[in-house]
């Protein structure tokens, strides 16, 4: 027999390392890099394309791919981008994994570099038994049906190496902003949400948190169901006015990623996390936890987190990621069978076998007396809903000729 | 017994019987020697699960006793394998990459393991334990497929394992009943692998063959093609829903429908000229249609065959069937059963005949021992590293080549445990 190990995870303290992917992931850690509050985070960008990493002003660029695509991107090709991170001379990346603690990938899926790469990454620090969060943008609508088929896909490859992955489809950026909008405001805004949800997320699941949530939770409601979450960030200084909480809160409510209010009534799952600096007292945290909670549905599952850092001082951050399942979608796990009312499993059934033996099968009226004979005290044998155990005559309504 | 013979025993613990055979590898041929053997009516189990484990012991411990004073042997529990059936098992595909990142990008045998153990580590469901793997074939670079990937030169390898979990509380009540009478180390494995194995030539592994093994209490299934295990299964009908069936359908006692089933009275009655099935009361005796039995019979085993058809239909696998179905197991025996399955499947049928097995008769011809000799060659296979040294030992015979692929697995798990 043969018992897998189980990889053990290092707390979550220091070294968060956050991973730019691809161009729309070097442009959010970009602007993740301007907020003064991730000066504890290590962020790096990654790309196959030379001018997107010079215009990274980050300390760790890294240009990966150079001798097949002469820094000239892959062009949508996901294949490129996974050889291109998978090179043995990506020795960079690896250094730069090696002590992390949490590795939060941020990419925009549906090109090359980041869409083929971003399995590569979630390997590498698998290896190493680095947790991984995905937070992936999914392509415009008008991007066409191609992209976001193929980002699709490798969140399905994404989601067998068991990474908890954040999609959040680029179309709610239409949802909230008005329409006069300029478009690269917008675009602006959208990227600083990004980074933002990607500051709350380490913010939620750091250590010392006050309330703190754990990878395990986060991982239980993001894998459990193809979903699609929004997220918002809120954040209000002190100076603004008193009540600071309840101005992030609007500030959050409006997010453009976030797709309004009626997104929060109507997820499955929230999650939710406060941070502010030691100024940060007990009832805005209460009230703006309830507000939120209240927003949302009765039967949504709910995970707060509260943190209390210093680089706040004066100011809070509110993050909410509504996580939406898709009903439609198998869900990842099985689910137990249902017993459910055998009279269409039986239509089904007389079908199957009259078609198999070409002959109509003779119906009486129904009987009642089902029985399991000498299964009766065993659990019963289910198949699509019926009881596999009772006689298939029986369960056909079958009348026999039982001789005298 | 020559010095490097190896005494293998074999438990199989079923709805209807408790088998326990021991037999002896040849070290010079493939042949597997039954030495010592048990049959017992079983009690206390129902649907290929333990329900009463005091009486199944008791049984146990007797038949272990006969089987081991025919032999002449004690049994070593070092080579005690154990068949595990049940609705708890459940089987999946698991895939598993690594990138070769060495200079030269050709794939080693660290490599190979590695994503074998990938394969393996992702999935396992919760409460399960892995009870067997069978390494399925490799992919190198994403396009190629390949059985044996040592030395090719690659940048990426993916693997895909066929990978069998029991449920972790009902496996160790198998493995209990074997503990309470002293044995502590018998090793699992799944019954409708072992049926398979006992019967399928080296033809049958590679071009596509079904193993069909319906017991009393259930039914189990295994897709072999291209040396790689597709798919298998447990669906928990067996004969015993057959008797069920008569007895709740015609208002005959238990014991009486047993008979009908067992002792194939249809058609015994109908090359005696009768139409009917006579049955004998206190009072008295009573005139059954032997077109009702039949029909009876007939519906519950369609039933049975049609939901694995669709579950291999669903897979996509139901056209891999190239060298048809081998049904092993006590429904052998019903008459009629060949036809209803190659009906449904449109492909041939056989009975299974044990391979490269000899002993008694009356072992050899009854399906119904058919998994119990299959898991003494699972044994002996398992214990084969002593055999063959060089793992690209090639590969005339069914067991050599199959090998080649498992002593991998075996390996890897191996290292798993020391580690």
């Amino acid at each position: 027999m043969d018992s897998s190990t189980k990889p053990i995870y290092a707390e979550i303290t220091e070294n968060v390392k956050v991973l730019g992917l691809g161009r729309a992931g070097v442009k959010i850690v970009n602007s993740l890099s301007e907020t003064p509050e991730a000066s504890w985070l290590d962020i790096a960008a990654v790309d196959t394309d030379k001018a997107s990493i010079n215009s990274s002003k980050l300390d760790n660029n890294f240009l990966i791919g150079e001798e097949w695509t002469h820094g000239l991107g892959c062009g949508g090709n996901t294949i490129k981008g996974e050889r291109a991170l998978a090179h043995k001379t990506n020795i960079q990346i690896k250094n730069f994994l090696s002590n992390a603690s949490l590795l939060i990938i941020v990419a925009g899926f549906g090109g090359g570099t980041a869409t083929g790469g971003a399995p590569v990454v979630a390997r590498l620090a698998k290896e190493k038994n680095i947790p991984v969060i995905f937070t992936v943008t999914l392509p415009f609508a008008f991007e066409g049906h191609g992209k976001r088929e193929t980002a699709e896909n490798q969140i399905k490859v994404l989601i067998r190496t068991s990474s908890t992955i954040i999609p959040i489809p680029n179309d709610l950026l239409y949802s909230s902003l008005s329409a006069s909008t300029p478009f690269e405001e917008a675009f602006k805004k959208a990227n600083i949400e990004v980074a933002r949800t990607v500051l709350g997320i380490a913010e939620l699941l750091r250590c010392n948190n006050q309330i703190s949530v754990d990878l395990c939770d986060l991982h239980g409601l993001l894998c459990k169901q193809k979903s699609e979450c929004g997220i918002g960030v809120g954040i209000a200084e002190t100076e603004e006015g008193t009540a600071r909480t309840r101005l992030a809160l609007k500030r959050l409510l409006n997010s453009p990623l976030l797709g309004g209010r009626l997104r929060i009534k109507k997820a499955d799952a929230l999650i939710v996390s406060i941070t502010g600096g030691d100024d940060l007292t007990i009832a805005e945290m209460k009230h703006t936890l309830e507000s939120i909670t209240e927003i949302a549905n009765k039967k949504a599952q709910i995970i707060v987190g509260a943190n209390t850092d210093p680089l706040y001082k004066g100011k809070t951050q509110i993050t909410a990621i509504p996580i939406i399942f898709d009903e439609s979608a198998i869900p990842i796990e099985d689910k137990p069978q249902k017993i459910q009312n055998n009279k269409a499993s039986k239509a089904a059934l007389i079908k199957n076998i009259s078609k198999l033996k070409g002959e109509t099968v003779q119906l009486e009226l129904p009987f009642e007396n089902r029985s399991r004979g000498i299964f009766t005290s065993t659990s019963p044998t289910m198949y699509k809903g019926s009881d596999l155990d009772i006689p298939t005559f029986q369960r056909l309504e079958i009348h026999l000729d039982k001789g005298k | 017994m020559g010095k490097n013979n190896t005494i293998i025993t074999a438990v199989d613990i079923g709805t209807s019987t408790i088998r326990v055979f021991i037999g002896e590898t040849d070290s010079q041929s493939d042949t597997i020697n039954i030495i010592g053997y048990s049959e017992k009516s079983s009690e206390g189990v129902i649907k290929g699960e333990i329900s009463d484990m005091i009486k199944v012991t008791s049984i146990l411990n007797e038949a272990v006793k006969e089987a081991e004073k025919i032999s002449g042997y004690i049994i070593d529990p070092e080579t005690l394998y154990i068949a595990v059936t049940g609705n708890h098992i459940i089987s999946k595909k698991g895939a598993g990459t690594v990138i070769i990142d060495s200079d030269d990008h050709i794939v080693t045998l660290p490599h190979i393991n590695e994503a074998l153990k990938s394969a393996r580590g992702l999935l396992t469901p919760t409460e399960s334990v892995i009870i067997n793997t069978i390494d399925g074939h490799f992919i190198i670079d994403g396009t190629h497929h390949v059985n044996d990937p040592i030395g090719q030169t690659a940048s990426k390898l993916e693997a895909y394992s066929h990978i069998i979990y029991a449920n972790n509380n009902r496996l160790e009540n198998f493995l209990n009943t074997l503990k309470d009478i002293g044995f502590e180390t018998p090793t699992p494995v799944f019954s409708g692998l072992a049926s398979s194995l006992s019967v399928l030539t080296s033809d049958d592994f590679e071009h596509g063959t079904l193993t069909i093994n319906m017991g009393a209490g259930t039914t189990e299934y295994i897709l072999f093609n291209n040396y790689i295990a597709k798919e298998s299964n447990v669906i928990t009908i067996g004969c015993d829903h057959l008797a069920n069936d008569l007895y709740l359908g015609l208002d005959i006692g238990l014991s009486a429908a047993k008979n009908i089933i067992t002792n194939n009275v249809t058609n015994v009655r109908k090359s005696e000229g009768h139409s009917t099935i006579e049955l004998k009361g206190a009072l008295e005796t009573r005139q059954i249609p032997i077109t009702t039995v039949e029909r009876i019979i007939e519906m519950r085993l369609n039933e049975v065959f049609e939901i694995i058809h669709a579950n291999l239909k669903t897979r996509k696998l139901h056209s891999l069937l190239n060298n048809g179905i081998v049904l092993c197991g006590g429904a052998a025996n019903i008459p009629g059963i060949k036809e209803i399955i190659s009906s449904i499947f449109d492909t041939p049928v056989r009975i299974g005949t044990p391979i490269d097995i000899s002993g008694p008769d009356i072992l050899l011809n009854s399906p119904g021992s058919l998994t119990t000799l299959g898991l003494l060659r699972y044994g002996a296979l398992e214990l084969q590293p002593k055999k063959y040294n060089a793992p690209s030992t090639l590969i005339r015979k069914l067991d050599q080549k199959l090998w080649s692929f498992w002593k991998r697995t075996w390996k890897t798990i191996i290292n798993d445990t020391n580690n």
